[in-house]
């Protein structure tokens, strides 16, 4: 695409420098939170004009701190990565974004990750990597994106996306976008689409779908809410259950401050290690190295050693679970029949009906979990042992139960209903330390401004609701004519996705049907033509160009992090501000303005498309935040009864903020530690006072109580047997690395991160290199001829309609291919017979090689469950150099550590 | 050399650059006023001032160096104890190694992440020979590659932990200069006293 490219992303060096510039004590100071991970670490911004500096005396600098600080964990220590330039008001600023030193909560004295660390590099500086932002809205006008004003921008979309509703009905209206993007940003965009455009065809970033109950399936359907723990919980446990997920990785400043400091055993199930696990099997901890997607066979195994030693917590379990009646009756609410809870009329189970599916089954032995899952018996037995064996005094461990993408994006349903199995049987979910939480991924930034209208869904499993609709599918089968991607990448995240790609161009750049001028009335006529022959008009909407942008007619340039006044909520859900501290880059606009001038063209100005500024969209947006886990309306009626600026006074709660679901409790605002607790906050609030109820106590959401899932291996094992490596084949599977995950997109524009990863890297054992030829820095090309598609069938009649058996019968399964590069890191961090790749590299997409075969039950993707073959093809430049020796000896863990 | 040296010396001191080399004479005064002061410090230190450069400090010598046998040194200045610093010969070549076979390097103690002692003051350490890395931090576990500029192989640091600049001279090993920016200092070259 003309104008922006990755052209500066190469194999960079960050240059080392031996000083940063102290701010002066009178620099302006922001709190915001780290845009990144889900832990949200907060930090603060100091801002002041360029050429002026501090002093080292504590009277002499913003920080009000004596240097040098000659103590570990002092804090206030800005690193040259925390210290950026940019133009504010056009004039030359010095910024420092470091770790608030003074933080008592999430990062307590300035503790942080590599990543955020480094946000400072963030900043949109035009003579450093930054530049090339996106920074005017643009139209696609032969083959060159040409810039435009708002108005013919936003007027050619919105109009578009009218035409598009009443020609071809409002599913023919389609869109992606990313849920971390804040509260006022993803309430206007989804008030747009779901309530003005009524359609259902829309996604969160990740996936597909939007997030129906699918992403923890089994948490979802019993009630519990993924974030409902606090930190606290887990530096209270003593051990910690921790499934497709190493928070050292993935939740660092979680790990490191709330984990490590407080020295659990750790339990690990991943098929790839990062520190966290040698760091585990130092301290007693026991690491499962299993084949992808095969977490079903170990999870039985554990479960049945438990149950058959009588190690699971009667009287937890008496007290919280269920009966047989309960489950029937829909726990006397009818049949439960709702997107998340018809799975468990389904397949709930009392303890004693799990225990006899368990002791009966022939895929929940220590056998099958040794042949399937490619674990070691003896690490079973221990396992259960330490997470469930009573001690001697009858007192019982406690053992907490954190899961990831690692564990629900393979076997999506099965997997987290197997875990959540485990974590009942220890008597998880209620109590300090004993606690069942996703670790997460982003941060918490969706105020859905409309209902998801599942009801127009074409998705279902047999009997079942409708289940989430899936957008790439539609997209596909040639449905859509409009697509509003957001603050997301698209094609690289979905399965299969060069198939996909290819089918985006064919509706797209490659319709006869393309602009020749900039002019509004022409480009409408010229894109209204090309949707009367099954064409797509494609706008994004974002801060950088993507692999897809080359393809979109209408370029929307946004403001990000830092550059609005912002808020939205981390993963012990805190409240906090995002302050605003410089400037966007050229024309660059919050999501929410560009949103709001689409639904202005759209015709829908007149349904309260008037917001003069993000207070107004933030005062709005609260009213749906309401009875769900990010309740914040009480926040607003607090701030406009004392006439106060909602975002000064969320300023004011600094590092701290305040965890929704946020309530008014006589007068006082007051937050909520925790969901699901055995002893739930008193109710006693002036206003909504009854909706909460459900989410403080325990298992009440949906189902009331503590229910087991029956975990039969058979709803994914035709699938399994089908896409497990044959021949020369190796898995490929892919996840999340620390130093990029969450920030790559800044990331390659970081010369610190760059220079130890130039590109992306296929991570494999040494055997697996030896058996190839093929060394750490060898460019290896991966690829995959027999990569499966699933084409329709959607709609189940009977169950078994839906499972992959089911699918191959009735002719829904394509065979395609696809191939892409990479560099080779070799080890032993992978298991053999196992590859790893990072998920979401432009232009070597992992998903290329990923068989769009969704969770029949969930809709989820199965993006764990790659295979391919393997070869040399050359050598990076890479290799010549001592850069990538770290990545062979990145989990070091001397016996003295 | 010498007509290189020159020139870097002429720079203003606070170009922030990364490394500085300095005439021998200079650095050597400032060591020692920095010594003189070191015996001096009662209570919190304190910055006074800026040095006029890197000083040239002999830290060792190459014959006196066994493999994987690392010495321990502070610089560029005395105390506190943020300037202790390891000189290692690694046993293989090395970014920025000095000696017959490019591979004695030398590094700041404090991990850049939070500060965390790698080289502490009861002479443990932190170097796994196996690996070439310095670490993992007694704190949050970063580690950081000797052979590759200090580069991190796992690690929450933001900058590489940084190196101290060698040069030989016969036999004797000299520190000449930093490459990154020492725990707990805005400048590398603002006297403590």
């Amino acid at each position: 695409m003309a104008g922006t490219s990755f052209s500066n992303v190469g194999f960079a060096k960050d240059e080392p420098t031996d000083k940063v510039p102290l701010p002066p004590k009178d620099a302006k100071v922001y709190p915001t939170a780290c845009d990144y991970c889900i832990v949200g670490c907060a930090y603060k911004a100091f801002v002041w004009p360029k050429g002026t500096e501090g002093g080292p005396a504590a009277g002499d600098n913003a920080y009000g701190v004596d240097f040098p600080r000659v103590d570990a964990l002092a804090g206030w220590w800005p690193t040259p990565n925390q210290y950026n330039e940019a133009y504010i008001d056009g004039k030359l600023h010095s910024i420092v974004v470091i770790p608030d030193g003074n933080a008592t909560v999430v990062n307590r004295a300035g503790n942080h990750s590599i990543r955020g660390g480094a946000i400072a590099q963030k900043i949109y500086n035009p003579n450093k990597g930054t530049r090339d932002r996106l920074q005017t809205p643009m139209m696609r006008v032969g083959n060159y994106h040409l810039p435009v004003s708002w108005d013919t921008a936003t007027r050619v979309a919105g109009e578009l996306a009218r035409y598009t509703v009443n020609e071809f009905g409002e599913l023919a209206v389609a869109g992606k976008v990313g849920s971390y993007i804040f509260w006022e940003n993803t309430y206007a965009w989804t008030k747009l689409m779901m309530q003005q455009f009524e359609t259902m065809m829309v996604a969160h970033h990740d996936k597909p779908s939007w997030s129906f109950g699918a992403d923890s399936s089994a948490m979802s359907a019993l009630g519990i809410n993924a974030f409902a723990p606090a930190y606290d919980d887990y530096s209270s446990s003593e051990v910690i259950f921790s499934s497709g997920t190493d928070s050292y990785e993935d939740h660092t400043v979680l790990w490191t401050e709330w984990i490590q400091q407080a020295e659990p055993t750790l339990i690990y199930v991943l098929p790839r290690q990062s520190k966290g696990v040698p760091w585990a099997l130092s301290r007693g901890g026991v690491y499962f190295e299993i084949y992808p997607g095969t977490d079903v066979p170990l999870y039985n195994a554990i479960s049945r050693v438990i149950i058959e030693n009588g190690w699971y917590d009667k009287s937890w379990i008496n007290y919280h679970g269920v009966t047989r009646h309960d489950i029937n009756a829909g726990m006397g609410r009818g049949k439960r029949n709702s997107h998340k809870q018809w799975r468990t009329t389904k397949w709930g189970m009392t303890l004693s009906e799990f225990k006899q599916f368990i002791l009966n089954d022939e895929y929940s032995t220590l056998e099958a979990a040794e042949k399937i899952s490619g674990v070691k018996r003896a690490d079973i037995v221990r396992a259960a042992e330490i997470m469930a064996k009573p001690k001697p005094d009858g007192s019982r461990t406690k053992t907490s139960f954190i899961n990831e993408k690692g564990n629900y994006w393979s076997n999506n349903w099965l997997n987290n209903a197997g875990f959540v199995n485990l974590a009942f049987l220890c008597g998880a979910g209620t109590r300090l330390g004993q606690v069942i939480g996703r670790g997460g991924g982003h941060q918490r930034g969706m105020i859905q401004g409309h209902k998801y209208l599942s009801h127009k869904s074409p998705g279902r499993y047999g009997q079942s609701t409708r289940k989430a609709g899936d957008v790439d599918q539609w997209v596909q089968a040639g449905h859509v004519r409009w697509f509003y991607l957001t603050a997301c990448q698209w094609t690289n995240c979905s399965c299969a996705a060069s198939d996909l790609s290819e089918t985006i161009a064919d509706q797209t750049v490659r319709m006869p049907q393309q602009l020749q001028s900039t002019d509004a009335d022409h480009a409408i006529q010229v894109l209204k033509e090309r949707m009367q022959n099954r064409g797509l008009v494609l706008i994004h909407q974002d801060v950088y160009a993507r692999d897809v942008t080359e393809m979109a007619d209408i370029v929307l340039p946004a403001a990000q992090w830092g550059e609005a006044d912002l808020t939205r909520a981390q993963g012990e859900r805190r409240m906090r501000a995002y302050s605003k501290f410089t400037d966007a880059p050229g024309d660059a606009k919050p999501d929410w303005w560009i949103s709001q001038k689409i639904a202005q063209y759209a015709g829908f100005g007149a349904n309260g498309y008037n917001w003069k500024n993000n207070r107004d969209v933030l005062k709005e947006a609260a009213r749906y935040s309401r009875k769900g886990v990010l309740e914040y309306a009480p926040l607003i009626r607090y701030t406009t009864r004392l006439a106060v600026d909602p975002y000064k006074f969320i300023q004011s709660l600094g590092s701290t903020g305040l965890q929704t679901p946020i309530r008014l409790d006589l007068g006082k605002l007051v937050g909520t530690k925790k969901l699901h607790y055995e002893s739930a906050p008193q109710m006693r609030h002036e206003e909504n006072t009854t909706h909460h109820k459900k989410l403080f106590n325990w298992f009440t959401f949906s189902t009331g109580k503590a229910m087991f899932f029956k975990t039969d291996w058979r709803l994914f094992s035709d699938y399994f047997e089908r896409v497990k490596p044959r021949g020369d084949e190796l898995w490929v599977t892919n996840g999340r690395v620390n130093e990029m995950w969450q920030s790559l997109y800044d990331d390659l524009r970081r010369p610190y991160i760059m220079q130890r990863y130039p590109m992306n890297f296929i991570e494999m054992h040494k055997d697996d290199a030896a058996a190839r030829g093929i060394e750490t820095g060898d460019l290896v090309a991966v690829e995959n001829d027999d990569l499966l598609i699933q084409t329709g069938g959607v709609f189940g009649v009977r169950d078994e309609d839906s499972l992959f058996t089911g699918l191959m019968k009735a002719g829904h399964i394509k065979r395609s291919r696809a191939a892409l590069t990479a560099m080779a890191v070799v080890n032993t961090d992978v298991k053999k017979g196992v590859t790893f790749m990072y998920f979401l590299w432009p232009g070597s997409s992992f998903n290329s090689l990923m068989h769009n075969v969704p969770d029949p039950i969930t809709a989820a993707p199965r993006y764990k469950t790659a295979k391919g073959r393997i070869r040399k093809i050359g050598e990076t430049a890479a290799k010549r150099t001592g850069a990538l020796r770290g990545l062979e000896h990145k989990n070091t863990m001397p016996d003295w550590a | 050399m010498e007509g290189k040296k020159k020139e870097v010396a002429e720079k203003p001191d606070d170009c922030g650059c990364g490394v500085t080399r300095r005439q021998v004479m200079v650095g050597a005064a400032v060591g020692t006023a920095a010594l003189a002061a070191s015996g001096l410090v009662t209570g919190k230190p304190a910055i006074a001032g800026t040095m006029d450069g890197y000083p040239r400090k002999l830290v060792g010598t190459v014959s006196g160096l066994q493999t994987d046998q690392p010495q321990v040194f502070t610089y560029p200045q005395d105390s506190p104890s943020i300037f202790r610093s390891a000189l290692i010969k690694l046993g293989i070549p090395a970014a920025d190694g000095v000696g017959p076979e490019g591979d004695i390097v030398a590094f700041n103690g404090r991990c850049p992440h939070q500060g965390g002692e790698l080289v502490p003051e009861d002479d443990t350490l932190r170097y796994d020979a196996a690996s070439k890395t310095l670490g993992p931090c007694p704190w949050h576990l970063s580690t950081f590659d000797a052979s590759n500029e200090g580069m991190i192989t796992s690690a929450h640091s933001t900058q590489n932990l940084p190196q101290v600049v060698l040069e030989v001279e016969g036999d004797n090993i000299y520190a000449v200069g930093m490459k990154g920016l020492i725990y707990g200092m805005p400048a590398n070259l603002m006297k403590v006293s």
